[in-house]
């Protein structure tokens, strides 16, 4: 439309990541980016608030966000008695077609609960499987993994369609700290003439244990993702195909450390690649395309 | 594609813009009319103007038709006037010369002119002709020449030319 090149559009979208909200707005005229701003919003307040003054300030808006819930798949094909094949009541899910080749269905459930969530309408909502679907250039006998900072989403692809597809949960496990009132009570006991002179090697114990929790964090989610992988490549081989994957496909999200790699190769014998991936930009893309923008 | 909803329909123009084109389209609206029903008043205006020229044009040449009739009747009045007058001076010149003539002579016709009488008529005598009737000619005109024929029966006929030299008006004033 004519007017479409004077207008601006704001394309947001959000996914919601250990009770804080990610947020990405993108500010667009005459398909030209004009501004661009990632936010972290501590509260659903905040999101409301920020959507509600988005929507005033710009009519042509476009919410997405991603589902993140584990009621969601994918079907390699488009016919409805696939779903039925597979144990799934086509009634309970909402699916979708692509390139009329295969689906990706999530819980119908799961999808008003979504919708009910906000107070504003949502205008895309795309399974956690669509971003990497978009982005997956070769898609014969690789493994795509999308690492978020609460779960992973595999797709296997072969023969350009994805025959596999999971997602699973990873455990943060809580490091041990010293609590406030122990501070208080150390604070006590220390003198003050020696507090000086043991303030630089406190800072610089405290400097080098919250390294050492950082690594112990990245090392452990690593070998959980190693180890979900493991299961599966296991469950891929054993149930889905008997063609040999070439090669792994991290999308990361959360900057994992350059071991896993290593650590893929040890445990699963296979080539990875770590992709530093944007998910964010990635669900504006996709709401772009749906809206051909 | 690959969502699982669809976008409600956006508007283009936030609220308070919608509100300002309206009052924009309103004035645009209003600038519009009143150059149009200018243009019309215009156009009006020029088509009137050039009747009313053409209706100038009409009248004047109507006027200069007018004058000319006016001239024309002024003519014939004076023409009317003129031959009035003029027919009152031969009807008075005719009465004249009527009474001019003397019992024993009969006119048989006469001829008035602006400068000239001749007269046509039957006289028993020369004498009674130049005693009766020669000397009222004589002191009207400047010329009078008077022919005779003798009849049978031996009275004359006449033919009197009487001249007025130099002189325009009528004889018989």
């Amino acid at each position: 439309m004519f007017l479409d090149r004077f207008i601006q559009k704001a394309f947001v979208s959000f996914y919601k990541n250990n009770n804080k909200y990610k947020l990405l707005i993108e500010i667009i005229k005459n398909n030209k980016l004009i501004e661009s701003e990632k936010k972290e919003l501590d509260s659903k307040k905040e999101l409301n608030e920020l959507i509600r003054d988005l929507k005033e300030d710009y009519p042509q808006n476009y919410i997405s966000t991603v589902l993140q819930n584990i009621n969601q798949g994918v079907i390699p094909s488009c016919n409805k008695k696939s779903f039925l094949k597979n144990e799934i009541d086509i009634e309970n899910i909402n699916f979708i077609c692509i390139k009329n080749r295969y689906s990706f269905f999530v819980s119908m459930y799961d999808l008003v609960k979504l919708k009910k969530e906000y107070k504003w309408n949502i205008d895309f909502i795309f399974p956690v499987f669509a971003p990497v679907d978009f982005y997956a250039k070769n898609k014969n006998n690789y493994m795509y993994v999308l690492i978020l900072n609460t779960q992973i989403t595999i797709i296997a692809y072969k023969e350009n369609i994805p025959i596999y597809a999971d997602i699973s949960f990873l455990e943060k496990e809580e490091i041990l700290q010293n609590d406030e009132s122990e501070d208080i009570e150390l604070l006590e006991n220390i003198d003050l003439e020696e507090e000086i002179s043991e303030n630089i090697e406190d800072e610089a114990d405290n400097i080098s244990l919250e390294k050492s929790n950082e690594n112990l964090e990245t090392t452990d989610t690593e070998f959980q993702i190693t180890k979900i992988l493991k299961e599966s490549i296991k469950d891929y081989y054993e149930n889905y195909s008997d063609d040999f994957l070439e090669k792994i496909v991290l999308l990361d999200t959360i900057k994992v450390g350059e071991t896993i790699k290593e650590l893929i190769e040890d445990e699963l014998l296979m080539e990875s690649e770590i992709i530093q991936f944007d998910l964010l930009k990635t669900l504006n893309e996709l709401a772009k395309g749906e809206i051909n923008v | 594609m690959y969502s699982f909803t669809k976008p409600k329909k956006k508007q283009f123009f936030k609220e308070d813009t919608k509100l300002w084109l309206v009052f924009y389209a309103i004035s645009v609206f209003l600038y519009v009319s009143f150059a149009l029903f200018l243009l019309v008043k215009a156009y009006f205006y020029s088509k009137n103007n050039q009747i009313y020229n053409q209706n100038i044009i009409t009248l004047n040449t109507k006027i200069s038709s007018l004058t000319l009739q006016k001239e024309n009747i002024k003519l014939q009045k004076t023409i009317y006037e003129d031959i009035m007058v003029k027919n009152s001076l031969i009807k008075d010149s005719i009465k004249n010369l009527l009474d001019l003539i003397p019992d024993p002579i009969t006119l048989n016709k006469f001829l008035l002119k602006k400068d000239s009488l001749i007269i046509y008529g039957i006289t028993p005598t020369k004498d009674v002709y130049n005693l009766l009737m020669l000397p009222p000619l004589e002191s009207i005109f400047t010329k009078t020449d008077t022919t005779f024929y003798q009849m049978p029966n031996g009275w004359y006929k006449f033919k009197s030319i009487n001249k007025l030299k130099g002189n325009n008006e009528t004889a018989f004033n």
